[in-house]
């Protein structure tokens, strides 16, 4: 772990409404660079809506609203396009969704829409994006084939390679392995480790375990009855998990809930 | 105990009962929907089973003789005119071959006498006389006559061919005093006269008028009782025989057809096609069949004539063709006959129309102008009804979300777009009519048509690229936006791609749509038989032009040619469907690539 950590996503103060409900409430934290942050709690405690704050999906929810502020390297993501927020902050989603085309096709997407036509750049692009998402040996020889045609922990892979090849700072993960096998959830997580060197990484996840595993600091949300979500503990992954300093971060830990 | 017993064995009785029933209800529902549906294909398979004869009958069937052809009244004119013009082809009976004229032989096969009665020369027909109920004793004493040995020897030396069997002449001991008057038949009425003079020594008292006219004429006459004897030289009709239902019906002997051109015409043999051909105006010029350069001057009969109709049905008719080589094992005649049945059907499809009433011709304009309105409409409504669609699933949903107004608009778009697909298509042409046609003044034209089709099958399209849409996983959007694309861009890559085996499936139904579309094109399209040079020209499509075929032209044989084109049409149209929506399905699907 570096001594210098510099920070880059900051959040402070935001909440985020959908339409009068209250999602989350006041959340203040600040992400490291090239650290994996796990963000852990119970289901319905804010956790996605959280993360897609970062690449802000939640747009796409028509009644959604948000309060506070996100920074970016020091720039206000709100006042970002949101296209070019989503090329700095890539997202894999829970379940694979390769597109209905080639592999080539698939990982060859972002930089395209981009504007990228070159062919051999495109290609040289495609390669190294699959080599970094530890997929290339198994697909080189058929970049052609349908990316549905690939396995479940496969399919994720390419998610990545797909994520990575629009060269992203962050790269969001929203229970990436929460579809998939033990095996292919294990290498998912070496993926993981490996690529935290160029990447920061934000991951939501419901297996404590996986949290422990791959993340340097972890981030535990959590709602009572009132469904609206709060970040109770933000630390080093080692400390949250050894010596909490909140009872309910400690009971969730413990699993005594959740 | 014994109470209790029998009550609980009751209702378990009971309990199983009901289920049985139940099973046996729903045995019967599945039954009922099994039946439907086979019943649904059965039907299916015999509409195309019935198309398939009626349209054979039509194409092995008897072609329609070309409507210039020269018309002459009777045998002796028609041989006239041939005599006197070198470059012209008529028919005669076999009685009124003098020399003056050439008798071409058929498939090499010389006009005589011997040859028809070894069935090798099959243009030939049996002669009849025809009373109007019991002949009276004067008629009777005729008919035996001709019938006899010598009416039957003054028959042959007329070059006639005499019945198989005949006896001496009997004259009634009695004399007959009255007038007999014959009229009919052109072929018969020389053979009468002969026949009258040698009658009128046995009886001298007897007057004896023979008339010309036709065997039409003849038989109408006859069935009238304005004569006392018709003559035909064809079979007669069913409707005659239930016209004049007193009609006795005599045949007197056969007589050959000779198809004669001028002596010095350079040709002796045509073959059946080459005759059919010639006589339904496709060959019009001696050289294609190995004579001068001369155009052909084609002589026929009227229609009531006897030889007309026997020669029509002979040559005209491959079916005829084909039946007799088969029945004398002469395989050249069954072969011309199914190579030019096959001829018929790429002519028909092949050539134009022809103008008038008759339904001649073929239906190749209204092929390629169906081709047109497919692709006009398609032109058009696509480009509309997928962008209304893509507009409805992508766009309105979101902001009918925020705004009332909106939301109230979509959902009308929406009621207005099923209630549209399930409005009569003729309604579609009264608009299109009174907008396009009228207030537009695009006039009756392809234009106008393919905007009122366009108006017919956009909610066909709206409706299925709406449901592919809504097929297409919300994940498959997300992932596009997460990797920095517009929504534009994730619609035209993502979606748009996805969603395409659906659309592509609304498309085609609105083609099946407009290539059966009668009543929207029965208003707007104009009807014109011939190619549309331009989009604001008139044109006719296959379902309008057999809609005229059968309710103007009175002409349900061709009508049955065009319906079988475009029942194939729509069948291969379905086909596409499948083939199309499976293949892109599995493509995407990594199945193939």
């Amino acid at each position: 772990m570096t001594a210098v950590e510099t920070t880059r996503l900051e959040v402070q103060d935001y909440s985020l409404y959908y339409g009068s409900f209250k999602a989350l409430d006041r959340v203040n934290v600040k992400i490291p660079s090239q650290q994996v942050t796990a963000i852990i709690g119970p289901s319905g405690c804010g956790k996605s809506t959280f993360l897609r704050t970062f690449n802000r999906m939640n747009d796409l929810i028509p009644s959604a609203r948000t309060e506070g502020k996100v920074w970016l390297d020091g720039v206000d993501i709100f006042n970002m396009d949101a296209v070019d927020l989503r090329r700095q902050v890539g997202m894999v989603f829970q379940r694979p969704n390769p597109f209905p085309k080639s592999i080539f096709d698939n990982v060859a997407y972002g930089p395209r829409m981009n504007g990228l036509r070159d062919k051999t750049k495109l290609g040289e692009i495609v390669e190294r994006s699959l080599r970094d998402a530890a997929l290339w040996d198994e697909v080189k020889d058929d970049l052609g084939k349908s990316g549905l045609a690939l396995s479940g922990g496969q399919q994720q892979r390419l998610c990545i390679a797909r994520a990575l090849a629009v060269a992203p700072e962050v790269i969001l993960m929203d229970e990436p392995a929460s579809a998939l096998d033990p095996i292919a959830t294990l290498r998912i997580e070496e993926l993981i480790r490996e690529l935290k060197k160029q990447y920061t990484i934000v991951i939501v996840t419901h297996n404590m375990q996986q949290a422990a595993r791959v993340s340097d600091y972890t981030a535990f949300f959590y709602t009572d009855e009132s469904r609206t979500g709060i970040l109770v503990e933000f630390g080093n992954t080692k400390k949250i998990f050894t010596n909490p300093e909140d009872k309910r971060t400690e009971d969730y830990i413990t699993g005594r809930f959740g | 105990m014994g109470v209790v017993d029998a009550v609980l064995s009751k209702t378990k009785a009971a309990t199983s009962t009901n289920l049985r029933q139940r099973h046996w209800i729903q045995n019967v529902a599945f039954g009922v929907l099994w039946l439907t549906g086979g019943v649904v294909i059965v039907v299916l398979f015999f509409v195309i089973i019935y198309l398939l004869l009626q349209s054979g009958k039509f194409f092995v069937g008897t072609e329609n003789v070309l409507e210039a052809v020269t018309l002459e009244s009777s045998n002796e004119a028609v041989r006239d005119f041939v005599a006197a013009n070198p470059a012209a082809i008529g028919y005669i009976s076999f009685g009124y071959l003098d020399g003056t004229t050439k008798a071409l032989a058929l498939n090499q096969t010389a006009p005589s006498v011997a040859n028809i009665a070894n069935d090798t020369y099959p243009l030939a027909r049996t002669l009849y006389m025809i009373t109007n109920g019991e002949p009276s004793s004067e008629v009777q004493a005729w008919l035996d006559f001709v019938r006899s040995a010598e009416g039957q020897q003054l028959l042959t030396d007329a070059g006639y061919i005499a019945l198989s069997e005949s006896s001496e002449f009997q004259p009634l001991t009695q004399g007959i005093n009255s007038e007999l008057t014959l009229a009919g038949s052109t072929t018969v009425e020389p053979l009468a006269e002969q026949l009258a003079a040698a009658f009128a020594r046995y009886y001298p008292n007897v007057t004896i008028t023979v008339e010309g006219g036709d065997s039409t004429a003849g038989i109408k006459a006859a069935g009238k009782g304005s004569v006392d004897v018709g003559m035909s030289s064809r079979d007669i009709r069913e409707v005659e025989l239930v016209r004049y239902k007193e009609l006795r019906v005599f045949d007197i002997g056969y007589d050959g057809i000779a198809v004669i051109v001028h002596p010095t015409l350079q040709i002796s043999s045509l073959t059946y096609n080459q005759l059919r051909d010639i006589y339904n105006g496709y060959i019009d010029n001696w050289a294609d069949v190995g004579g001068p350069d001369a155009e052909i001057v084609v002589v026929g009969r009227e229609s009531g004539s006897g030889t007309s109709e026997s020669f029509e049905s002979w040559v005209m008719s491959k079916e005829r063709l084909i039946q007799k080589g088969w029945e004398t094992g002469n395989a050249t005649m069954v072969a011309q006959g199914i190579g030019a049945s096959f001829k018929a059907v790429w002519r028909f499809l092949t050539a134009e129309p022809l103008p008038g009433m008759g339904g001649k011709g073929g239906i190749s304009t209204t092929i390629v102008t169906t081709v047109y309105m497919v692709v006009l409409t398609l032109l058009i409504a696509t480009p509309l009804g997928v962008g209304a669609a893509v507009y409805l699933v992508e766009y309105a949903g979101e902001m009918g979300s925020q705004s009332r107004w909106m939301r109230r608009t979509v959902e009308t778009i929406r009621f207005a777009v099923e209630t549209l697909a399930g409005v009569p298509s003729i309604i579609f042409g009264l608009f299109g009519f009174a907008l396009f046609v009228t207030v537009m003044h695009l006039g009756l034209s392809l234009l106008s048509g393919a905007l009122a089709g366009a108006c017919l099958i956009l909610p066909v399209i709206i409706r299925t690229t709406e449901e592919a849409l809504l097929t297409v996983p919300r994940a498959y959007r997300e992932g596009s936006l997460a990797l920095g694309a517009t929504k534009w861009q994730t619609n035209w890559q993502v979606v748009l791609p996805t969603a395409m085996p659906g659309i592509v499936t609304g498309v085609i139904l609105g083609v099946g749509r407009i290539v059966s579309e009668t009543a929207v094109f029965y208003v707007t399209l104009g009807g014109s038989i011939h190619l549309p040079e331009s989009v604001m020209d008139q044109g006719r499509t296959m379902v309008l032009h057999l809609y005229s075929l059968m309710m103007d032209a009175n002409a349900p044989a061709p009508a049955m040619g065009t319906a079988m084109v475009l029942v194939v049409t729509i069948i291969a149209i379905n086909l596409a469907i499948n083939y199309l929506s499976t293949r892109i399905t599995a493509r995407m699907q990594g199945k193939a690539r």
